[in-house]
């Protein structure tokens, strides 16, 4: 029972983790907290399913397709946001939340649907009271892993990555090295939004596909990255992960709907406590 | 001068149009408290709430509550519950009081949407079903009317307005200037950025709170659906809208917000129609800031003097 509960919470994990990732990636580059990332993955999910409908068979085609998507529109949202203040960027990133979320609602209604997989959802592993282990879960686990390797071979391993990490600590010298910094921050918000895409696809058969889906699932991201410190990334997936195992406990023990109050507390509790968060390193600013 | 005539004028609305455009009315004026209170927070202190929407429920359960279950009359029920949406109000200021960036808004909207799961649970909130109110019999001696709701929140609106400009204008208003530009200059010629910051906080938590209260008499009832997150995020456009350096801009804003929003719920459009609304507030953001960051005050300011319209964020 334990077992399937951690499992369970770690499918859940995953999104949350992707989540807070693609945010602590904006936030590190470009200092906007991207409050329309649950929104962009929600509408490119419902893109992800018309595509299906029209076209069953392609689904590894099309949720390639979904992803470059998902990462040229990060790159032109990051030119389109005025970046003359961060917390104008931020306000603007509710309003395209809003507009993502008004759009979706008028174009594909309020009512859910179901996105197909091409697999069953049968049971795999085991069975125990009723609660099986599906094919479902080894499939978030396992594309949420790779990506989340992937991102971070790139981020450590690659000449690209290396170039974002050092935009990401210093832009001015980072520029005066001859990096183009500002197609830099644009790549950067095209990862950001290709990962929070794929936390979309994975929300999506877990929570049905409807207009506000990520609403929770962008609050307990929040959650995950101020836990994480906003600025660590690793902190962030760890943080994640971590968050959708609390919240699993939480569901099976307690109540299944105390999500937003343990993304409260959580988040009450670091800021007053560690404001850098758990793996964040302190901030220091001269005036 | 001008004052008194748009008064009279908005006094005589009620004889002039009919029920349809007395309940736009009324819900502009409630609209108007929010955005004034916002534009206290947001323009003059320099913070931000995503949660506000928390704030308008605890208005409108507490008024509900006290009148169905002990019995108070309207008006005395409506001051305390929009006092405890106050304190609530400063007991969260105080919490996010040093947060800067994006924290203090992830912890608001944090706040929101824990209340709203809150009043889903509670059974004596009544869960998702929400709370029906009693009737009214009477408001402030006159017997209870559409005109007469519409007279009262107008009453209430002007009054509001007024304490609102005396205070900004003193003391109060210079010092919150004074921390959203240089917190740290305030600081050390003894202004407490704490106290203020804290205090616009709960000031405008009390303008939601009384908001909440009479949106809940003017609807009827009180259900979760009323307080989201986009909510909170639509008080944001309706200040963005208006402009956030003065309190005019709020006042401006919220007319033009609501008359705008209610038009595309409404009339143009059948279907589910809470998604108009949520695409005209998105884009009123985007375009707003992108384009001109004064919002309608800022344009009035520049295209009446060419002297700069005042920095809001």
């Amino acid at each position: 029972m334990m077992l399937y509960l951690l499992i369970n919470g770690l499918a859940f994990g995953s999104i949350y983790a992707l989540l807070a990732l693609a945010m602590s990636i904006t936030y590190k580059s470009t200092d906007i907290a991207n409050f329309a990332q649950g929104e962009l993955a929600m509408f490119s999910t419902y893109i992800f399913f018309s595509g299906l409908l029209l076209w069953p068979q392609g689904f590894w085609l099309l949720l390639i397709l979904m992803l470059a998507f998902n990462f040229f529109g990060g790159f032109l949202l990051q030119k389109g946001i005025p970046t003359s203040s961060s917390k104008v960027s931020m306000i603007i990133t509710l309003g395209l939340q809003m507009l993502l979320l008004g759009c979706a609602g008028w174009l594909w209604g309020p009512e859910p649907r179901h996105l197909p997989l091409p697999f069953e959802a049968g049971s795999v592993w085991f069975e125990e009271e009723g609660l099986a282990l599906s094919s479902y879960h080894l499939w978030n686990l396992l594309s949420a892993g790779l990506l989340l390797g992937g991102l971070f071979l790139l981020m450590r391993n690659t000449s690209l990555g290396l170039a974002i990490q050092a935009t990401q600590q210093h832009p001015e010298s980072a520029a005066s090295l001859g990096l183009n910094t500002q197609r830099i921050k644009a790549i950067a918000f095209g990862l950001s939004a290709l990962t929070g895409g794929l936390a979309g696809m994975l929300a999506a058969p877990l929570t049905p596909l409807e207009p506000t889906m990520m609403w929770n699932n962008l609050l307990m991201g929040f959650a995950a990255a101020v836990w994480g410190g906003f600025r660590s990334l690793k902190g962030a997936v760890l943080a994640g992960y971590c968050l959708g195992m609390l919240k699993n406990l939480l569901a099976y023990y307690l109540s299944p709907d105390l999500d937003a109050m343990l993304a409260f507390g959580l988040i009450a509790l670091v800021l007053l406590w560690r404001p850098q968060g758990i793996w964040g390193a302190k901030q220091v600013r001269n005036l | 001068m001008l004052a008194l005539f748009c008064g009279s004028v908005l006094a005589g609305f009620p004889w002039l149009v009919n029920a349809y455009w007395l309940y736009i009315g009324s819900l502009i004026f409630i609209q108007i408290l929010i955005a004034m209170g916002m534009s206290v927070l947001m323009g003059y202190s320099g913070q931000i709430s995503l949660g506000h929407a928390a704030f308008v429920a605890i208005g409108a359960y507490g008024t509900l509550l006290l009148r169905a279950e002990a019995g108070w009359p309207f008006l005395s029920a409506l001051l305390v519950a929009s006092l405890f949406g106050g304190l609530i109000g400063a007991l969260v200021g105080r919490l996010g009081v040093r947060l800067k960036g994006p924290y203090l808004a992830v912890l608001t909207m944090a706040f929101g949407m824990a209340c709203l799961t809150l009043l889903g649970r509670s059974d004596g909130l009544g869960q998702h079903a929400g709370l029906i109110a009693p009737p009214l019999k009477s408001i402030a001696f006159l017997p209870y009317s559409p005109t007469s709701f519409y007279l009262f929140l107008l009453f209430l609106v002007g009054l509001v307005y007024v304490w609102l400009s005396t205070i900004l204008g003193g003391k109060i208003g210079r010092a919150l200037k004074c921390i959203r530009d240089q917190e740290h200059l305030a600081e050390s010629v003894g202004i407490s950025p704490t106290y203020y910051k804290v205090l616009a906080f709960a000031l405008s938590a009390f303008l939601a709170a009384l908001a909440g209260g009479c949106w809940m008499q003017l609807l009827g009832l009180a259900h979760p659906d009323n307080f989201t997150f986009q909510h909170s995020v639509q008080f944001l456009a309706v200040v963005v809208l208006g402009g956030m350096g003065h309190i005019k801009g709020a006042v401006l804003g919220a007319a033009l917000f609501t008359f705008i929003q209610v038009q595309l719920e409404s009339q143009l459009f059948d279907g589910p129609s809470a998604y108009f609304g949520w695409i005209f507030s998105g884009g009123i953001l985007i375009l707003i800031l992108s384009l001109e960051p004064g919002g309608l005050w800022g344009l009035w300011q520049k295209w009446n003097r060419p002297k700069p319209a005042s920095r809001a964020l």
